[in-house]
């Protein structure tokens, strides 16, 4: 049982609860223990990056602390906002003796002092290098063979170079996993492109108009469904559906999940246990997948 | 000594130093320093009125020395030892005190503490003024010889110009053509001139040029010495065929059925492995590519050239194919090895990387032989048996071990004999494999070939019986044993004496006998490998039911999966996870056989899952005879103790494995005598071997040296996946069950003539060339030599001008614009191909892929250039006009065709090329976009362009039919290499240095080596060409002396002090320092010295002193410096 600290973020509290439920579910059957961090907080996401320097850094780097609280080395996130934050704030901070001491003078309330050591990892990247493909293709007791996937990375899980969890311009980490459950990875054109982030809370037009983009170019190349890892990505692009259908004639959508819960299909876990409670996407994976 | 009369000349360059130091105070203090007899400041010393004031004073005041404090000394120290020159002083009596960019420049802000250094600068000076020497410069003497490195423009050109001269030029290229990248472009930009029309003309100028000397097809490989006097030693590279010879017919190219890609046409067209890049090349020779030992060739453990046959039939020249196997090879098995080879040569094929099946080369060697049969009614194999040696050579064992060693052996010229205790020859290969896998008579005459060759054969004749081993070895100069395993093992269960178990090989053996013996009607065979396959199968067509009972599972099972397969079909009927533990009896004769079942548990030895019985699970089968075929061992019995042969606890014969030789000097042995049962073409292998060793030893050679990997080894080479052809792999055709299972008849039929050379054409080619020979026998001047090996040659020139190119970066460095995987996406020299009129396709514009003329194609610019984050951070210059023009030319070609390019700026600064980019827009309506490409995406026959166009701030996607990239230029390959071999310094790019990006871009700093064209940096042709007359006039300017002068302020060692220690040899960079090998004093090479003093600061016996730069004169200057601290 390998074990590892787990960071929420808020998102995945309240609209992302699935993506926790499902992660749990699955890194359950992988032999896989995440501990969440006690008294954890809110990473800050593009606030807490929009200067390089510790002061913007603190709130974020203050979860590591927490995590050698607990007495691991390495913490594993879920959304790709947060992995991206806590990374590359972790990284700034850590690789400069001066601008650690600096943290932990400023954090001279805290018991323990932050030693810079550890490692913060997204579950995609855990999958890929700690178990491995094969043992997550024996895991799989429902292979997926019939079902066309098409893997949605978005913008903070591939870039910058060196905080992304594979290569900017072609990565395949998404696209194995889908193989390794069974199901057949789609190539397609806007698997990298920005889903308009937190433009949906000023510019909503601007992300309507990237959701029609992306989930109809990912139709158009012959998915059944997108998945991704990130609940700002899964509101633009899922839940923001609807509005695109109200105010684009002929514009089909196309069921969005967070890849653990397409792993909890595949591992043949219950609908329910992995948060997905819509019909029709319960429909379409069940039969599909079984083919 | 001379009293010191020393001068001061102080400068105020202009404000430079004057307005920090204070000049006219810097030299009234001067004219105090001890020494100093006159000082003078002057507003620009190095003015003409400056320098004529100095010459008058060192004349007027009789000096003896002079100081000038001004700039730094690799500014005007050489001017002012000329003034010195001019005055009768000698040069190396003159020193400059730099107060400019040692005093006044970085200490702008604090004039008196300038002031106080500079005097201290110029104290300092004086001293070390006081202990020069006079030195006069030497002279070494120049070899007028010039080398130029790379046949583009650039080499061309500059080869043309010294020749001119009158002094000989050697022009290496690596290719083998000259004329470079230039001769591959469609038009030349801004006149749209024909690239091959102006280039050719200069190339055969340059071929009949008395003074100039080609070697294409070669590289430079060492170069050692110093300016004036290089010796290079060029490597010439085969290209097997002699050119000397060639008349450039193109005979070769057309019979040369190897198809490859052409590296000029840059994957746009193929080529021929015989091939001339260009038809207007020069030489106009052509060459043959050969790539290497191809896979399949280096698995045949007798290293048959199946690449070669597997050609020859794809060309239907089915003589020259079988040829190869019997004459070159001396293989005279070509029919039995087409039906029974286990063909590691299929396993290591590199086709299977292509559709998952290798070639069938098995087959197709069946093929030729059976045609030779069919065509001639006879086998045949020609070698050529070198004179008596008056030397023989004992065989026992007329198996193919044995036939193969006595053909290697008899073609030497030594009388050999087999032994056999058989009726007729082939071992095994007639005992033990059953008629319908390989026919008899097929075997009876390849043996006899080898009987042809005068080797005699005794029959009959059993060793340890008939003949002794010792008398062998008493009478013959070499024995090889070649004796076989055909002993069949036992398996220690009870019942194993009674009547009706017997071993398999023994029931084959009978067959192959011709008898006919009696079977009940339930028959076992024991085991799982190909005797046990044999076993049962001829036993079904004797017409028993047969059962085949094996102890592990069908996956472990050694026998090769086609006789399995073929078993089942026959249908035989496999007990798997299934031993016998007794056979009952009942008056001596097999009634039942108790077996019990077995699961697999932990591997063993073998690296099989081991069988463990299951306890309880015993049965009772109902058998009248069995057949055990669980692992055959050698008779060795005639083995003595007096013989001296050692053996292997396995109870083999012991060898050397690398030389075949047993323990008795005298005798080798090889085959399933030595490894236990394997395989046919192994023994043959073996064979080959130990007749190498044996003919080694008999010549009286060290056999031993040099013998690792002859067997089956293994190549790299994968070949191009791209040119294969689908053809898919076709199943051998084959009796029907029903017309098999009653008779012997072989089961496989053969091919037909139009199949074996579909199939023989999925060959892919790793190797390039697959020596077939088809070309020489159609080359009438005889020029073609396939065992010619590259050659070396030694050079003395005085002069190296490097001009060796670029290439463009690969596009499999760009994932964001496809990787080089995208059809429709192809770099520029591609689209310069494809526009060219003398290219693949004359000039017509069609996308590469499928032919369809494109109809919207887009220009990516700066595609890894002014990039610094994943591509070089330059900018390649020529880009911007080569994609108008080719936008131009693209509209010339396609009328209703759309150009867009998408730039970043667009960089046209040339004479007429703004012009020329302006035509561009007005008349041939292109549409330019400013905005980089981000990225591209393929699908569905059209390439998506995602890109912005920043002027009107909107992002862009379009559709295209072809992309076309400029990706940046970069150095040639091996630039790196070479740039080492001549000690030039190269830049982060690999681009190789100038001494000077202003003054001196034509020089390296490494002396009498020059650089011109793209190596320097990007440039069009223009400047190409220019700058390779420039380097050609600095050689010039070098050639126009007998000798050169060298600064005589190098290093010297004192040959009393030395200790020939080393340290400064390992210290110098230019290797100017060596110890005398036999004296062990260091001395230095007054030609390579520069001066830099490293050994003299290393040197721990202080026995090296750099020239008017001692110890002694840099002690003083510091204790000047240091005098009032």
């Amino acid at each position: 049982m390998k074990s590892f600290a787990y960071y929420p973020g808020c998102t995945l509290k309240t609209t992302g609860k699935a993506f926790e439920q499902s992660a749990y579910a699955v890194t359950g059957v992988l032999g896989i223990q995440m501990r969440e961090i006690e008294r954890w907080n809110c990473c800050g996401t593009v606030f807490s990056l929009t200067t390089d320097d510790t002061m913007h850094h603190i709130a974020t780097v203050r979860n590591m602390i927490r995590v050698e609280e607990m007495g691991e080395r390495e913490v594993l996130t879920l959304c790709s906002m947060c992995y991206n934050t806590l990374k590359r704030a972790n990284e700034f901070i850590a690789s400069d003796p001066v601008r650690l001491a600096e943290l932990n003078d400023f954090m001279y309330k805290e018991e323990l002092k932050y030693s810079g050591k550890v490692k913060v990892r997204h579950l995609l990247e855990i999958l890929r290098d700690d178990v491995g493909w094969e043992q997550i293709r024996s895991k799989v007791t429902k292979p997926l063979s019939g079902l066309r996937v098409a893997s949605y990375y978005g913008c903070a899980l591939v870039r910058p170079e060196g905080a992304g969890v594979d290569n900017l311009e072609d990565p395949t980490v998404m696209e194995d996993l889908v193989s390794s459950l069974g199901a057949e990875p789609v190539n397609w054109p806007s698997r990298l492109e920005c889903c308009g982030s937190y433009q949906t809370l000023a510019n909503k037009d601007l992300v309507l108009e990237r959701t029609e983009h992306i989930v109809s170019s990912a139709r158009e190349s012959g998915a059944d469904l997108i998945i991704l890892s990130c609940p700002l990505c899964e509101f633009n692009i899922g839940t923001r559906q609807a509005e695109v259908a109200e105010r684009s004639y002929g514009f089909k959508g196309l069921p969005v999940l967070y890849f653990t819960q397409l792993m909890g299909f595949a591992f043949g876990l219950e609908a329910k246990e992995l948060g997905i409670e819509d019909e029709a996407t319960i429909k379409l994976i069940t039969e599909m997948g079984a083919a | 000594m001379r009293k010191p009369r020393i001068g001061v000349f102080v400068c105020h360059c202009g404000l430079n130093i004057a307005g920090v130091v204070d000049v006219e105070r810097l030299a009234e203090e001067s004219r105090g320093i001890p020494g100093v007899v006159f000082s003078k400041d002057y507003i620009y010393m190095c003015s003409e009125p400056g320098q004529d004031m100095v010459e008058q004073t060192i004349k007027e005041e009789k000096l003896n020395g002079i100081v000038v404090a001004n700039c730094s000394p690799s500014l005007h120290e050489k001017t002012f030892r000329n003034v010195a020159k001019r005055a009768g002083l000698n040069p190396f009596k003159v020193e400059v005190a730099n107060i400019r960019e040692q005093v006044s420049w970085p200490h702008e802000n604090e004039k008196e503490q300038a002031t106080r250094k500079a005097l201290t600068v110029v104290r300092e000076t004086v001293r070390k003024l006081t202990g020069d020497l006079e030195l006069e410069p030497f002279q070494i003497p120049v070899t007028h010889a010039a080398l130029v490195i790379g046949g583009g423009v650039a080499g061309i050109q500059a080869a043309l110009d010294i020749a001119d001269a009158g002094h000989d030029v050697y022009l290496v290229e690596r290719t083998p053509t000259v004329g470079g990248n230039m001769l591959k472009l469609s038009e030349t930009f801004p006149t749209l001139d024909c690239p091959q029309c102006i280039m050719t003309p200069k190339m055969t100028e340059a071929a009949q040029h008395p003074h100039i000397h080609i070697i294409a097809y070669s590289e430079v490989e060492e170069v050692s010495g110093y300016i004036g006097n290089f010796e290079v030693k060029i490597r010439h590279r085969s290209p097997y065929i002699d050119w000397s010879k060639c008349n450039g017919c193109a005979d070769c190219a057309e019979v040369c059925p190897v198809v490859m890609k052409s590296e000029w046409d840059h994957g746009m067209d193929t080529r021929r492995a015989a091939y001339r890049p260009f038809d207007q090349a020069v030489p106009n020779k052509f060459t043959i590519d050969k790539q290497g030992e191809p896979p399949c060739r280096a698995a045949c453990p007798v290293h048959l050239n199946a690449h070669g046959y597997v050609t020859a039939t794809s060309a239907k020249e089915y003589g020259q194919a079988l040829s190869l196997i019997r004459n070159e090879a001396r293989f005279p098995f070509a029919g039995v090895a087409g039906r029974i080879c286990t063909h590691p040569c299929q396993e290591a094929c590199a086709r299977k990387e292509v559709d998952d099946k290798s070639v069938a080369i098995k087959h197709i060697k069946r093929w030729l032989a059976d045609w030779e049969l069919r065509e001639k009614g006879e086998v045949s194999m020609e070698i050529e048996i070198e004179s008596p040696s008056g030397q023989k050579v004992a065989i026992v064992g007329a198996g193919p071990g044995g036939l193969q060693a006595a053909v290697d052996l008899r073609k030497n010229g030594h009388e050999v004999i087999i032994f056999d205790a058989q009726d007729k020859p082939g071992g095994m290969l007639r005992a033990g494999i059953p008629a319908f896998r390989l026919d008899k008579d097929v075997l009876q005459k390849e043996c006899e070939l080898v009987f042809k060759l005068g080797v005699e054969f005794k029959s009959n004749t059993t060793i340890g019986k008939d003949i002794f081993l010792k008398k062998l070895i008493d009478d013959y100069d070499a024995v090889y044993l070649s004796v076989g395993a055909y002993k069949e093992g036992k398996m220690g269960i009870p019942g194993e004496e009674l009547d009706g178990v017997s071993g398999g090989v023994q029931f084959l053996g009978e067959l192959n006998r011709g008898k006919t013996p009696k079977l009940g009607k339930r028959v076992a065979v024991v085991g799982g490998g190909n005797s046990a396959m044999d076993t049962a199968r001829s036993a079904l067509r004797l017409g028993s039911e047969v059962t085949i009972i094996y102890r592990r599972t069908e996956r472990e099972m050694p026998a090769i999966s086609d006789e399995i397969h073929a078993a089942k079909e026959e249908g035989v009927k496999f007990m798997l996870l299934t031993n016998p533990a007794k056979f009952i009896g009942e008056g001596g004769k097999l009634k039942s056989v108790e077996v019990i079942h077995m699961k697999l548990g932990e591997p063993d030895s073998s690296g099989r899952r081991r069988p463990i019985p299951i306890e309880g699970s015993e049965e009772i089968l109902e058998f009248d005879n069995v057949f055990l075929a669980v692992g055959e061992k050698p008779d060795l019995s005639f083995i003595t103790e007096a013989d001296n042969i050692e053996l292997t606890p396995w109870g083999t014969i012991a060898v050397d494995e690398e030389t075949l030789v047993t323990s008795n000097p005298k005798v080798f042995s090889g085959g399933d005598c030595v490894t236990g049962p394997a395989t046919f073409i192994d023994a043959a292998g073996a064979g080959r071997k130990a007749a190498r060793s044996i003919n080694l030893m008999l010549e009286g050679l060290d056999f031993t040296r040099d013998r690792a990997n002859e067997l089956s080894r293994k190549s790299d080479l994968v070949g191009d996946k791209d040119l294969a052809k689908p053809t898919p792999l076709l199943s051998m055709p084959e009796l029907a069950i029903k017309d098999r299972i009653t008779n012997f008849n072989e089961v496989e039929l053969g091919y037909s003539e139009k199949d074996i050379v579909e199939q023989a054409s999925r060959c892919i080619h790793c190797g390039g060339c697959s020596e077939c020979r088809l070309c020489e026998a159609v080359c009438e001047p005889d020029a073609i030599v396939h065992s010619l090996a590259d050659w070396t040659e030694q050079l003395e020139v005085g002069a190296i001008i490097v001009a060796t190119g670029y290439e463009l970066m690969p596009l499999s460095q760009m994932p964001e614009y496809g990787g080089g995987k995208f059809k429709h996406v192809i770099d520029a020299m591609q689209f310069e191909r494809i526009l060219c009129p003398s290219g693949p396709t004359a000039g017509e514009v069609r996308r590469p892929a499928d032919g369809k003329v494109p109809k919207k194609v887009a220009f990516v610019h700066c595609a890894g250039s002014r990039d610094p984050e994943h591509g070089v951070a330059y900018c390649s210059r020529v880009c911007c006009m080569y994609l108008v023009k080719q936008a131009m030319l693209y509209k010339h070609a396609v009328e209703d065709g759309e150009p867009y390019l998408f730039y970043i700026d667009i960089r046209t600064n040339g004479k007429r090329y703004e012009e020329f980019y302006a035509r561009t827009m007005e008349e041939s309506h292109a549409t330019f976009i400013r905005g980089k490409v981000s990225r591209l995406y393929e699908h569905d026959g059209k390439v998506t362009v995602f890109s912005e166009d920043t002027l009107a701030g909107q992002p862009i996607q379009m559709e295209a039919d072809l992309v076309v990239v400029a990706p940046a230029m970069i150095p040639s390959k091996g630039t790196a290499e070479l740039a080492s071999k001549l000690r030039l310094a190269t830049d982060e790019y690999g681009w190789v240095s100038e001494a000077h990006p202003k003054l001196r871009a034509i020089e390296t700093l490494t002396g009498g080596v020059f650089v011109a064209g793209v190596i320097q940096f990007p440039k069009d042709i223009t400047d190409t060409v220019c700058q390779a007359s420039g380097a050609a006039g600095k050689v010039l300017v070098m050639f126009s002396r007998e000798t050169l002068e060298r600064e005589p302020l190098i290093a010297e060692v004192d040959q009393d002090i030395c200790t020939g220690c080393g340290i400064c040899e390992e210290v110098c960079p230019y290797d100017a320092s060596v110890v005398d090998p036999v004296k062990k004093k260091a001395k230095v090479n007054e030609a390579l010295c520069e001066g830099c003093g490293a050994c003299a600061a290393a040197c721990p016996s202080q026995a090296v002193k750099l020239r008017n730069a001692t110890r002694t004169q840099l002690f003083a200057m510091i204790e000047e410096a240091t005098r009032d601290y």
